[in-house]
């Protein structure tokens, strides 16, 4: 296949991005403003805090004596950040998400107010509970001992950079290779090209051998980036890491040669493109893990082209996995190459 | 078809279909070697869907089309190689270089001509390393026709390659056109401008509504259809009022040959079979009938007239 048209249509391909200076903003700048981003919004190491509303009555001598305890404690916490404020203010305070507990003393009780599908109320609850317990006196009838551990690895960029490398080739993916086939089509290149000997497959192939080409960029700037800032590393095998990452690639290139396969209109291949990824960000666990998601449905998500690709990613960055027990993963995304190249062909609309 | 193919292309009770409407209708000519083929006719006539449907490129309801003897349709692979296309309407890639676009047309085909010699042939030498987003619109043309002929092929497609041109660059492909032809290659070519299919085309169809009407040399069809001269004249009103065409019907019952006559810059043409005869029977005629002529010419027909006399309209305005 490495014929001389072949290696000129990659080259095209390859000049295209290089020469269209916003393609190559979208393919280096962008992830390293979402890691940035994301990065330090999720990487506050020790820096939690339980923002909790308390209920004021009259001046703070009038309070029961277990809520002046506290109030004082978070003088000397870091941790804990206290409002108080009447019935109303505390209502604005918890929809505006600035507390997530509200308490209040009444009849000799204390009232917790929170929504316990949250989980980060239901710690701030049981944090203060436990101040307000040990306060009195309550004593623990076992010894616990906390280990703080903090480890490349186990942070939440960690986990993020392997999701992110995997949507950049997505996102790159079905813009830049759909948007140059829908453009070349509306441009009657295809059609020029049809009148030559090349072969679709030539064709079709450069698309996908011209990303890998962008792959390597994406790729230097995500793991070297992510190193510098962040001190990423790849638990695994880099070596699996990067096969793992074309053979991705192969699978959105053959996604979006699919999705280009009719259309001449950039803005409805732009709507088809978001129709596509916004399901697939949301239900491949880029962001936040699947196990957030029901066991079940979470099983058929793991098979879908983009988790399978961010699942393998993780399990080699983090886990040091070997490539070899990533074969089911492997085999949804080069099904996927194979079925959207075929069905794709089978579509494509030269003009 | 034999073992020699004379015939480079062929084509045979071609018809197209768009829904209901038909844009080629048993269309029936063919090309030889070493010739220069033009259609000529009103936008909207079928030519581009023609060429396109030679091309391999867009599918035929019925016919037979063969070039070099194969059919285009079950021999693409053996038949593009031979072939130049040059479309109608192509953005090339933007951001390549004249040059960069040529070598990339030129690694489709198992063998390409000197690139350097080409580029001077389209006289693109000062261009060549511009991209194309930064050529001016006859210079990317230029550029299209430069691909169409990068496999030195043995019948070139040219669908209005001199669209955009200026005088100059018209002339600088005139001159390859014929180069061509010298070499022995085949042209099938579409263009607007009557003068050029007169000087590059060995013969000429012309296309109306899908059919072929007419076909010939120029001077052939000149001949046919208009005789070599036509007489134009011109009485004190312009033709289209009632006293002109009163005039004129007095004229017609004393010379039949004036039966034809046709309305023209303001006055009347009709054709003359022997010149000189012509201007002394009319003006024998008008003096006699006591009508006045303002003007008398006697003109070289050309395919303007042949254009007139078969559509009855002026190529200019004859858009369907
Ligand atoms: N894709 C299409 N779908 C429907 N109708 C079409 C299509 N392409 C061409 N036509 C119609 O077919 C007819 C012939 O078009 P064609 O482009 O072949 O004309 P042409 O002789 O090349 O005209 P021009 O001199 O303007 O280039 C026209 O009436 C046109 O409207
Ligand atoms: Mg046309």
């Amino acid at each position: 296949m490495l014929t001389n048209s072949f290696r000129e249509l990659v080259k095209c391909r390859v000049r295209e991005v290089f020469r269209e200076p916003s393609a190559a903003f979208f393919v280096v700048a962008v992830p390293m403003l979402w890691m940035l981003i994301l990065g330090f919004a999720f990487n506050k190491n020790g820096d939690y805090s339980y923002p909790i509303g308390i209920l004021k009555e009259g001046s703070v001598f009038e309070q029961p004596i277990v809520i002046q305890n506290l109030i004082k404690a978070s003088e000397n916490d870091p941790h804990l950040k206290i409002f108080e404020g009447s019935t109303e203010e505390l209502a604005h305070l918890f929809n505006r998400g600035t507390i997530n507990l509200a308490l209040a003393a009444k009849d000799g009780a204390i009232v917790f107010e929170f929504d316990p599908a949250n989980r980060e109320a239901r710690e701030s609850r049981l944090y203060v509970n436990d101040i307000l317990q040990t306060g009195l006196g309550r004593s623990d009838f076992y010894k616990t001992i906390d280990q703080p551990r903090s480890r490349p690895g186990d942070r939440y960029i960690d986990f993020f950079i392997p999701g992110l490398l995997a949507l950049s080739i997505l996102t790159s993916s079905l813009f830049g290779t759909g948007m140059t086939i829908v453009a070349f089509r509306r441009n009657n290149l295809f059609k020029r090209f049809l009148a030559t000997p090349i072969s679709t497959y030539e064709l079709f192939g450069s698309f996908i051998v011209g990303r890998f080409v962008i792959l390597a960029l994406e790729m230097t700037t995500i793991l070297v980036f992510g190193w510098l800032v962040f001190d990423f590393h790849v638990a695994g095998s880099l070596l699996d890491y990067i096969i793992v990452s074309l053979v991705g690639t192969s699978a959105f290139t053959a996604l979006a040669i699919l999705m280009g396969s009719r259309l001449d209109n950039v803005g409805a291949y732009n709507g088809l493109v978001n129709l596509v990824t916004l399901p697939l960000m949301m239900l491949s666990g880029v962001f936040f893990s699947l196990t957030n998601f029901p066991d079940t449905l979470a099983t058929v998500l793991r098979y879908f082209p983009l988790a399978a690709l961010v699942d393998s990613l993780r399990q080699i960055a983090l886990e040091g996995v070997s490539i070899t027990a990533l074969a089911p993963q492997l085999g949804v995304m080069v099904l996927v190459t194979v079925v959207c190249s075929v069905i794709g062909r089978a579509a494509f609309k030269w003009y | 078809m034999g073992e020699t193919h004379e015939n480079l292309l062929n084509v045979d009770g071609l018809v197209k279909n768009y829904g209901k409407q038909r844009a080629v209708d048993h269309l029936s000519f063919s090309v030889n070697e070493g010739e220069c083929y033009a259609l000529l006719g009103p936008n909207g006539a079928g030519k581009t869907t023609t060429i396109e449907i030679l091309e391999g490129l867009q599918h035929r309801d019925e016919g037979r089309v063969s070039i070099f003897g194969k059919d285009i349709k079950q021999n693409r692979t053996e038949i593009l190689p031979h072939i130049g296309v040059q479309l109608q309407e192509t953005v090339l890639y933007q951001k390549y270089t004249v040059k960069e676009t040529l070598q990339l047309f030129a690694s489709f085909f198992p063998e390409h001509v000197d690139l350097d010699s080409l580029i001077a042939k389209l006289d693109l030498d000062d261009v060549k390393d511009k991209r194309l987003q930064k050529l001016s619109g006859g210079q990317r043309q230029r550029v299209n026709v430069a691909v169409a002929l990068i496999n030195s092929p043995k019948l070139v497609f040219l669908d209005e390659p001199t669209t955009g041109l200026d005088p100059q660059s018209r002339r600088n492909l005139w001159d390859l056109i014929k180069q061509i032809k010298s070499e022995n290659r085949s042209i099938l070519l579409t263009t607007h401008y009557l003068d050029e299919a007169e000087i590059l085309a060995d013969r000429i169809g012309i296309m109306v509504k899908g059919r072929l009407i007419a076909e010939g040399s120029a001077k052939e069809l000149v001949l046919k259809y208009c005789g070599a001269q036509a007489l134009w004249f011109h009485f004190k009103e312009d033709c289209g009022s009632s006293a002109a065409q009163e005039d004129l019907f007095k004229l017609q019952t004393e010379l039949p040959w004036l039966e034809k006559a046709k309305m023209k810059d303001g006055g009347f043409i009709a054709t003359a079979s022997v010149g000189v005869e012509a201007i002394q029977s009319l003006v024998r005629c008008t003096d006699k009938l006591g009508i006045k002529l303002t003007a008398l010419e006697l003109r070289d027909s050309t395919l303007e007239d042949v254009f007139l006399e078969l559509t009855g309209r002026s190529y200019n305005d004859a858009d369907q």
